[in-house]
């Protein structure tokens, strides 16, 4: 069987003495950042990209990995005991997870959040296991016209499905591709946008720009308003086991929340955030009583946290089947892969396939041990929330420094992150969606070399995207996007236009 | 007639960066649809972000999202500056130096802060910064200004 001989490789490659170490980090961090109010997942993964350099790509990606699928896992707990979600995804987490810490019921919250993250994980991992090889066999037969046409879709998908205003996501998305244009044109050789500084001839330092952007910007934004001063409670084991009831009420909400999570994590800049709303939406709708939600119902926090962790890891399947991330996160996992020099697309399975079969296996060997993190060690995180942000801002903002210093020792690069942190507060204060630009900035590249090969190949006939039905697909889904997203903000407009003449 | 403050400046913005990148772009040559010269795609992206811009203006004028946050000058000033300062004296100081520097600045971006407990964070993080990077990592800093 070959399904045997992968796993096979695949543990062979996570349970190596390295690997299993960086995998353990990598969750332990993720669970750190995740229940720290105020510290986000793409600011602690581009903190410690420098720190991958060093070591071999399978281990690098095991890492980074694990702390975005470990943050899932601790986003949770801010959520449960204080209202104060840890990351995004765990926003909806507060509306049941608070009232069940006010009802006493805060251990039981968190073990069944930790329960159903896990579900959430080992279902999409499973579908990683059995739907992306086959995929990347199909992506082989991929020329430019399509690539061009995938990153179309997942670049409008991005800026479109963001949270926020959809024109602002397309102008961000854009001002990411500008970013990306600067630096020497791969088929010219000519210099754009480097107005003569030697420095950038290479490019931007991705790390800079995504520390700046969303490091320094999420300090600015948080400095004097993360109060996480009442967090007091104490967990005893006891507290957490769950009553029948509780079981019985969860297991159908975190199987439809992990295929709710599932199909949004594959979408191309969905994200794990609209992942937990959606499964929460759907849970009160099928719900028979939906009045007890808000109020600390089950199902309220077990859905949608298996949802936003089943997305976590789907994500994986466009990132390394056809190398096109959904979101931020896995732009930065594709961008660790290219400084170790595999290109990523649909050969990274047949090509390395060590890399794909030990993040497999690695990803269920952290979701085990998350498990162990989250369960027995419970009081040791709750400890941890109470760290004060006037202790932690600033070490945030050191480590982000000195990991940026380290990549090159060039302080230049420093000064970039001071002059990207600069603009991205001026974007958050603008409601410009910074994740969309940072996807922008890594396909941009891509984007232009595949459409320039595209129209090479065809003699500059604009027909060879329509003409190819691959392509053709893939750009009808992007008309029929863009022609949902107009149509559902009109009349959301219009109803929030009769609401106002009704009032005024 | 109305006009919303954040739509307006997100117009604005977004203009004047389309603008900046067309005006760069023009030099570089555009070529045909199928040689294409360096200055298509950039010339193209320029033009995307006028339209972009062009649309949210229009937006402005019609609909509101609320007043604008207001601007957080302190946090901004001194988070900024504890980085410019650390990109600035790490090479001629060493790490040491840097790191003293960064925290009190950083720590001042949040008024009424105890200095005790930045002296404390300065020290704990200092030493944190030597066992983590030098000693453990071996990672080449310049550690102390005379090292």
């Amino acid at each position: 069987m070959e399904l045997i001989d992968n796993l096979y490789l695949g543990f062979a490659t996570a349970l190596s003495f390295q690997n299993l170490m960086y995998c353990l980090l990598g969750v332990t961090i993720g669970m750190l950042i995740g229940v720290l109010p105020g510290v986000g997942n793409l600011a602690a993964i581009s903190m410690l990209l420098p720190l991958t350099f060093y070591v071999e790509p399978t281990t690098a990606l095991v890492l980074l990995a694990g702390i975005y699928y470990g943050a899932q896992y601790g986003g949770s707990t801010a959520s449960i005991l204080l209202n104060l979600p840890g990351h995004p995804a765990a926003a909806v987490v507060c509306l049941d997870g608070y009232p069940m810490t006010r009802e006493g019921r805060a251990g039981v919250a968190l073990f069944m959040t930790t329960i159903a993250s896990f579900v959430g994980s080992a279902f999409a991992i499973v579908l990683l296991a059995a739907f992306a090889p086959p995929l990347a066999s199909i992506a082989l037969s991929f020329g430019a016209a399509e690539y061009f046409a995938i990153m179309v879709l997942g670049l409008v998908g991005a800026s479109l499905l963001a949270q926020g205003s959809p024109i602002k996501g397309v102008a961000s998305v854009i001002i990411g591709l500008v970013l990306g244009l600067v630096g020497t044109d791969v088929t010219t050789g000519m210099q754009r946008f480097a107005f003569g500084v030697t420095y950038v001839y290479d490019g931007i330092n991705i790390v800079a720009l995504a520390m700046g952007l969303f490091g320094i910007t999420e300090v600015i934004a948080n400095v004097g308003r993360v109060d996480n001063s009442n967090a007091t409670k104490r967990i005893t084991l006891r507290s957490m086991l769950p009553t029948r009831d509780d079981v019985k009420r969860s297991l159908a909400p975190m199987l439809r929340g992990s295929a709710v999570g599932s199909g949004v994590g594959i979408l191309p800049g969905a994200g794990v955030a609209i992942a937990s709303f959606m499964a929460y939406a759907i849970e009160k709708r099928v719900a028979r009583d939906p009045s007890r939600f808000g109020k600390g119902a089950i199902e309220g926090i077990t859905a949608p946290e298996s949802a936003n962790n089943a997305a976590a890891q789907s994500a994986f399947i466009p990132t390394l089947t056809l190398g096109i991330p959904g979101d931020a996160v896995m732009a930065l996992m594709l961008g660790a892969l290219m400084i170790h020099g595999i290109a990523p697309g649909p050969t990274v399975i047949s090509e390395t396939p060590e890399i794909f079969w030990g993040l497999v296996a690695s990803f269920l060997i952290g979701n085990l041990i998350l498990l162990v993190l989250n369960i027995p060690f419970i009081s040791v995180w709750v400890s941890i929330l109470r760290i004060p942000y006037t202790i932690l801002f600033p070490s945030v903002i050191l480590f982000i420094v000195i990991g940026v210093y380290s990549i090159n020792n060039a302080h230049v690069d420093v000064l970039l992150v001071a002059a990207f942190g600069a603009m991205g507060y001026w974007l958050y204060l603008l409601k410009f969606e910074p994740a969309p630009l940072l996807l922008g900035f890594i396909l941009g590249p891509l984007l232009e070399e595949n459409f320039r090969r595209s129209l090479l190949i065809s003699r500059g006939e604009l027909g060879i995207f329509i003409e190819r039905p691959i392509s053709a697909t893939f750009l009808a889904l992007t008309v029929l996007l863009v022609a949902w997203t107009i149509i559902s903000s009109l009349r959301r407009r219009k109803r929030q236009f009769a609401s106002v003449e009704e009032a005024g | 007639m109305r006009v919303d403050t954040r739509e307006f400046l997100s117009s604005l913005t977004t203009l004047l960066i389309g603008a900046g990148v067309l005006w760069e772009a023009s030099r570089y040559s555009v070529g045909s649809l199928y040689q294409m010269g360096p200055g298509f795609f950039p010339t193209a992206l320029g033009w995307l972000l006028i339209g972009a811009g062009g649309l949210m203006m229009v937006v402005s004028f019609k609909f509101t999202t609320g007043p604008l946050d207001e601007i957080r000058l302190r946090p901004l000033f001194f988070v900024l500056v504890s980085v410019v300062v650390f990109g600035l004296t790490i090479e001629p100081y060493g790490i040491i130096v840097a790191t003293s520097l960064l925290v009190i600045l950083a720590r001042l971006a949040q008024p009424g802060l105890p200095w005790l407990g930045t002296l404390l964070l300065l020290l704990v993080l200092s030493a944190m910064v030597y066992v983590i990077f030098i000693a453990v990592l071996g990672i080449p800093f310049r550690v102390f200004p005379w090292r």
